[in-house]
C-alpha cells in the first residue's frame, strides 16, 4: 500500500517533467502562442494567490494557535462582563441565542482577519466549544465586519457612499441568518465531517506530551499550517484555472440588466477569489458598468463564499453543508442586490 | 517532524522567491505587502526550526558530525538556493534523531498533504514565473479609465507644467481627475508599456498598457492609451514592450471621442522589473 503510493506519485513526477520538454517546443511554435500565454498567466495567478494569501493565513493560525493556549479567553471574558452578555454555553434560551450569533458576528472586530486567515480560527473556536452553527456566522460575517475590510472599501467608494453601508449591513444580516438556520438543527455536530468530530470530542481529553505553552503553541501552528495549506493549494489551483480558461467576457457581457447583472457578479465573486481586504478596488473598476446592487451582490457574496474558502472549509465541514451554505448565501446576496436595485 | 521541515522550507521559499528569482515577489503581490510576506516566512522558518531544536536528542559534537559540518558549511559557501537547501536538509540529517515511526506515520496519514506542497516548492524553484501577459490583458480590458491608481500624486500639482515625465498610470489618473478631453489635446507624452490590441479597437490602433494591481495578480487590470499607428503589426507584435514618444489628439470611432497618441518615435526595450503600476 504505501510502496504503491510512493510509485504513483514517482510516475506522476517523471511524467510531469518529460512531457514538459516537448511541450516547450510545442508552445514555441506560432500555433502554440496563445496556450502559451494561457500556462504563463495561469502559472502566474496561480502562485500570485498562494504568496498572497500565505501571510494572512499564517497571521489566521498565529491567532488561532493565541486562542489554543488561552490567550483570548480573558479578552472575550472581558468582553462579557463589560458588555453584560455573559451567556452560558449550553444555554437553549431563544433570546440569549440570538444575541450570541449578533455578537459572534461582530467578532471580526477582535479578531481582524480576512476570510483565508479566519478559518483556521473559526476551527480553533470550536475545539474551543463553539457551536457549528455560530462558526458558520462567524466565517461569514468576520471578513466584511473588520476594520481592515471596512476601511478599505470606505477608501474605495467613499466614507459615507451607500455601497460601503449595504456591504456592512448585507454582510451582517446575512450571516446571522445562514447561522441561526443551521442552529435549527437539534444535533449540530452532523454539519461537521467525521475526522474533524472526532477532533472536537477528543480535544479536551487528549494528553500531550509536550511540555510548555511555548511548544504547545508553535506545535499547533505546524499542525495546523500543513493540514490547511494543501487545501489552498487545490483551491488556489481551480481558481486560477477557471479564471484563465473560462472566457470572461461571457460572465461580463451583461451590464445593465438589474437581476442578470447581480448574477453575473456572483459568478465572478465565485471565481475570482481574492482576499476581502482588497475586492472592493476590484469592483470599482466595475462600478460605472454594472448596477449597484450587481456591484454591492460582489461585494457581499465574495468575502463570504468562493472556490479558495470552499476548499478551505472543505477541511471542516461536510459537503452537503457546503453546498446548502453556497446556496444560502447565493441566494441571500442575490435578494439584497435585488433590494439595493429596487431603492436606488 | 516532517512539518517542521516543511514549514521551514516554505519560509525559504518566499525569501528565495524574493532575492534570487527574476522579478522577484513584485510579479506576485503588490509592493505594500511584501514586508508582511518576509516577516511572515521568518516567522514559518522561526517556527520550523524551533520545532525542529525541540525535537533535537542531543547536542554533542563527535568529530564525525564535526567533519560533515565542514563539508556542510563548504557547500554552503558555494552560494545558490540549491546549495542552501540541501546545506538546510544535511544539518537536520546530522544533529536530528528521527523517531522510527515518523516516517511510517507520513507515508501512512499524511502522505498527499506533504507531496502536494512538495510538487509546489520543487516546481516554484524549477519553472520561472513569466508574469501577466496580452491574453489575461484581454480578458480584462474595460475601454474606460475607471481605474483608481494609488501613486499618481503628481495630479494637480502640474498640469500643463512639465507632463513629459508621465507615466501611463499618471495620465489614467489624469482622465479620471478630469475627463474633458480637449484639455489634452497636443501635449507631450514619453511612455513605457508593452503593446496590446484589443478587439473593441479598430485597425490601424493598438494599447500601449501596463497592469494596475491592488492585491496580487489575480486582480491585474489593464490600463492604457491608444496608440494610431497603420500597419504596426507589420514591426512590432502583441506583448512586447516598447517606449514611445509623440502628441495627443482626439478622434472620434467607435461612436464616442477617444484620447489617441500620434507616435514620433517607437524604441523597443527590455520588460522592466516591475510590470505593475500602482
Amino acid at each position: 500500500m504505501t510502496k504503491g503510493k510512493i510509485l504513483i506519485a514517482f510516475l506522476f513526477l517523471t511524467f510531469f517533467f518529460v512531457n514538459i520538454t516537448g511541450f516547450t517546443a510545442y508552445i514555441s511554435t506560432p500555433a502554440g502562442e496563445l496556450l502559451n500565454y494561457q500556462l504563463g498567466d495561469f502559472i502566474t495567478t496561480f502562485r500570485s494567490i498562494i504568496i498572497q494569501a500565505f501571510p494572512f493565513l499564517l497571521l489566521g493560525i498565529i491567532i488561532s494557535g493565541l486562542v489554543s493556549i488561552d490567550f483570548f479567553t480573558g479578552v472575550l471574558k472581558f468582553f462579557e462582563t463589560k458588555l453584560r452578555f455573559k451567556v452560558n454555553i449550553t444555554s437553549v434560551i431563544f433570546k440569549n441565542r440570538f444575541l450570541r450569533y449578533i455578537r459572534i458576528s461582530l467578532l471580526g472586530f477582535l479578531v481582524p482577519v480576512c476570510e483565508c486567515g479566519n478559518v483556521p480560527v473559526a476551527r480553533r473556536f470550536m475545539l474551543k466549544g463553539m457551536r457549528p452553527s455560530e462558526t458558520i456566522t462567524f466565517l461569514l460575517a468576520a471578513p466584511i465586519i473588520n476594520p481592515i475590510t471596512i476601511i478599505s472599501t470606505s477608501e474605495a467608494f467613499g466614507a459615507n457612499s451607500i455601497i460601503l453601508i449595504s456591504r456592512v449591513l448585507g454582510g451582517f444580516i446575512i450571516a446571522n441568518i445562514i447561522g441561526m438556520l443551521f442552529g435549527l438543527l437539534k444535533n449540530e455536530e452532523v454539519l461537521l465531517t467525521k475526522n474533524f468530530y472526532l477532533d472536537v470530542c477528543n480535544h479536551n481529553h487528549k494528553n500531550r506530551k509536550i511540555s510548555g505553552k511555548f511548544f504547545e503553541f508553535i506545535e499547533t501552528i505546524k499542525e495546523e499550517f500543513i493540514s490547511i495549506l494543501p487545501v489552498l493549494l487545490i483551491g488556489a489551483f481551480i481558481a486560477s484555472a477557471s479564471q484563465i480558461f473560462l472566457p470572461r467576457e461571457v460572465i461580463l457581457s451583461i451590464g445593465q440588466n438589474a437581476v442578470l447583472s447581480i448574477v453575473s457578479m456572483l459568478v465572478f465573486a465565485f471565481i475570482i477569489s481574492i482576499c476581502s481586504s482588497t475586492d472592493a478596488f476590484v469592483a470599482i473598476a466595475y462600478s460605472k458598468t454594472f448596477v449597484p446592487g450587481a456591484i454591492v451582490a460582489f461585494l457581499t457574496f465574495g468575502p463570504m463564499i468562493d472556490i479558495k474558502i470552499l476548499t478551505l472549509l472543505k477541511s471542516s465541514f461536510k459537503g452537503w453543508v457546503l453546498i446548502l451554505l453556497t446556496a444560502l448565501a447565493l441566494l441571500g446576496s442575490f435578494l439584497f442586490g435585488l433590494i439595493i436595485n429596487s431603492f436606488l | 517532524m516532517i512539518s517542521s521541515i516543511f514549514l521551514t522550507l516554505l519560509g525559504g521559499l518566499i525569501f528565495y522567491l524574493h532575492f534570487f528569482s527574476s522579478g522577484g515577489l513584485l510579479i506576485f503581490i503588490h509592493s505594500k505587502y511584501i514586508p508582511l510576506s518576509l516577516f511572515m516566512a521568518t516567522f514559518a522558518i522561526f517556527c520550523g526550526l524551533a520545532g525542529i531544536i525541540y525535537r533535537i536528542k542531543t547536542f554533542r559534537l563527535d568529530s564525525l558530525k564535526l567533519s560533515k559540518t565542514i563539508l556542510l558549511i563548504f557547500l554552503f559557501l558555494g552560494g545558490n538556493f540549491i546549495n542552501y537547501l540541501f546545506f538546510l536538509i544535511g544539518l537536520i540529517a546530522i544533529f536530528v534523531k528521527f523517531n522510527n515511526d515518523d516516517f511510517e506515520k507520513l507515508i501512512k496519514k499524511s502522505f498527499w498533504r506533504y507531496f502536494l506542497i512538495l510538487v509546489f516548492i520543487v516546481s516554484t524553484i524549477f519553472i520561472p514565473t513569466p508574469g501577466i501577459s496580452v491574453f489575461t490583458a484581454s480578458q480584462r480590458y474595460l475601454y474606460n479609465f475607471e481605474v483608481p491608481i494609488e501613486n499618481a500624486t503628481k495630479i494637480g500639482e502640474s498640469f500643463g507644467r512639465d507632463t513629459i515625465n508621465y507615466d501611463i498610470g499618471d495620465w489614467v489618473a489624469s482622465i479620471n481627475f478630469m475627463p474633458n478631453l480637449n484639455f489634452y489635446q497636443g501635449k507631450e507624452v514619453n511612455l513605457n508599456g508593452f503593446i496590446f490590441k484589443p478587439q473593441i479597437l479598430p485597425e490601424g490602433y493598438f494599447l500601449i498598457s501596463r497592469f494596475v494591481i491592488r492585491c496580487c495578480a489575480a486582480d491585474a487590470t489593464p490600463v492604457g492609451i491608444i496608440v494610431k499607428s497603420a500597419d504596426w503589426e507589420l514591426t512590432y507584435s502583441e506583448n512586447t514592450w516598447i517606449n514611445l514618444t509623440g502628441n495627443f489628439e482626439i478622434e472620434n470611432f467607435n461612436n464616442q471621442e477617444n484620447l489617441i497618441v500620434i507616435p514620433k518615435k517607437i524604441t523597443l526595450i527590455e520588460k522592466p522589473a516591475n510590470i505593475y503600476i500602482y
